[in-house]
């Protein structure tokens, strides 16, 4: 018993520095965070906020949010992403939404006449138009796809193809960049609903000021 | 042995391709290729003890909380057609609205081209108008087939804002509509139209002046 005390004592003291720099490290990735944020809170415009840790997105102006959503589930491959502020450089989406082309003069194209129309078709472009699979781009290989929680067919088994190019394609992709010596993040998040999808690919714009926040625990 | 052929087989040969590419990605991760991001190493962290990095981010916390626009401000939410009367962090009301179509206009010619949505980011508040009048724009005769005119009385319109505006820049409003049925739908210009008993509260309650943001 005599003996073994060293060796717990050891393991005691071991364990708690860990505990110190593990909790040291937490609290300077949060001050990192918040530097960043204050530099993008003081200008004027909205910004986006990705944290995986917290499992959020949220679309801010000065500091507070004006909107919210919750991330269902996240997984990523490849490096963790630096915490700068990044511009978001494209959107890239299997369909895309078109915008409708107004043909000058035609009579139920004109507010008036939509008014009389059939609330289904009015030949605008709105939330229900957007895509619910997509991908974000943020340059320096920093991709972000969104894939909503659904029971539908079709994105069912767009979500099936997506699993399985996760667990085949991207394992690879990540050994190209690591062999390249090049920096390659991909994160998945799967939203709760195709609206709350919809909803982020409605709200990021091309050029939106974004920070993604990817605690390393 | 029996020969396996087949499906069996090809699942067989698959599962092996996706455990071998899985290994491939979680090897070079955990032993070729740190998670952490380059020169993400703990510099500050190594300098400061918890307690103070603690304070310093309360600090931090605390500076961007002075941030938040005081008093009342108006939110958009141009995805569900939403307008939000904030006071600090409590929607003091909700209004159903019409925001931007998103369609695209092309003069016959491709001279000119219109795209119809409701401008993004941070506004303020910069006119309050009662009983505004619409100074019609080409795109507004474009649109109806007809040829803009000189005489700048025919571009003069007093109906279709309704009995209040809040201007906020560039020719954009937040006002009333004729268009009632249409509200929470995405057919406008750009402005933003309100039904006229909610914009009549919206407009006596914010000041010129006031913080838009519309996303």
């Amino acid at each position: 018993m005599k003996k073994s005390s060293p060796l717990v004592l050891t393991l005691v003291v071991a364990g708690v520095l860990s505990g110190y720099a593990q909790e040291r490290a937490d609290l300077f990735e949060k001050n990192r965070f918040f530097e960043a944020e204050l530099s993008l809170a003081k200008i004027p415009g909205t910004y986006m906020i990705i944290d995986i840790g917290e499992r959020t997105v949220s679309l801010k102006a000065r500091g507070q949010v004006l909107r919210k959503w919750t991330i269902a589930r996240t997984r990523s491959w490849g490096k963790s992403v630096p915490l700068k502020v990044f511009k978001m450089e494209k959107k890239s989406a299997l369909s895309q939404p078109e915008r409708p082309n107004i043909t000058p003069g035609k009579e139920d194209q004109k507010t008036t006449d939509k008014e009389k129309k059939d609330s289904s078709d009015l030949g605008v472009l709105e939330l229900k138009d957007m895509p619910v699979h997509f991908s974000l781009h943020f340059g320096q290989n920093v991709h972000i796809s969104v894939k909503p929680r659904t029971k539908r067919f079709w994105p069912t088994l767009l979500n099936v193809g997506k699993t399985i190019s996760w667990h085949t394609i991207l394992p690879l992709k990540t050994l190209w960049f690591a062999l390249r010596k090049k920096s390659f993040t991909e994160i998945e998040l799967v939203m709760p609903s195709e609206k709350d999808a919809q909803a982020i690919y409605w709200s990021f714009l091309d050029g939106h000021s974004t920070l993604i926040f990817q605690p390393s625990r | 042995m029996t020969k396996m052929r087949g499906w069996p087989l090809a699942l067989i040969v698959l599962a092996g391709l996706l455990v071998g590419c899985e290994l491939i990605g979680y090897g070079i991760e955990i032993f070729g290729w740190s998670r952490k991001p380059a020169g993400e190493t703990g510099r500050t962290a190594a300098i400061k003890s918890p307690k103070e990095l603690q304070s310093q981010n309360a600090s931090l916390a605390g500076r961007l909380k002075a941030l938040a626009t005081r008093g009342l401000f108006i939110v958009v939410d141009t995805a569900e057609n939403r307008l939000y009367v904030m006071n600090g962090e409590k929607v003091q009301k909700e209004v159903v609205v019409s925001c931007g179509s998103g369609d695209i206009l092309e003069e016959t010619g491709g001279k000119r081209k219109w795209i119809f949505d409701t401008p993004r980011g941070e506004f303020s508040v910069t006119s309050k108008l009662v009983n505004p009048t619409w100074i019609k724009p080409d795109w507004a005769f474009i649109e109806e087939g007809e040829k803009p005119p000189a005489n700048f009385n025919e571009r003069i319109d007093n109906d279709s804002l309704g009995a209040y505006a809040l201007g906020f820049g560039d020719g954009f409003f937040i006002h009333g509509t004729l268009y009632t049925r249409l509200l929470g739908r995405n057919v406008t210009h750009g402005c933003v139209r309100v039904g006229d008993k909610d914009l009549e509260e919206v407009f006596h309650w914010v000041p010129i002046g006031a913080k838009i943001y519309i996303y």
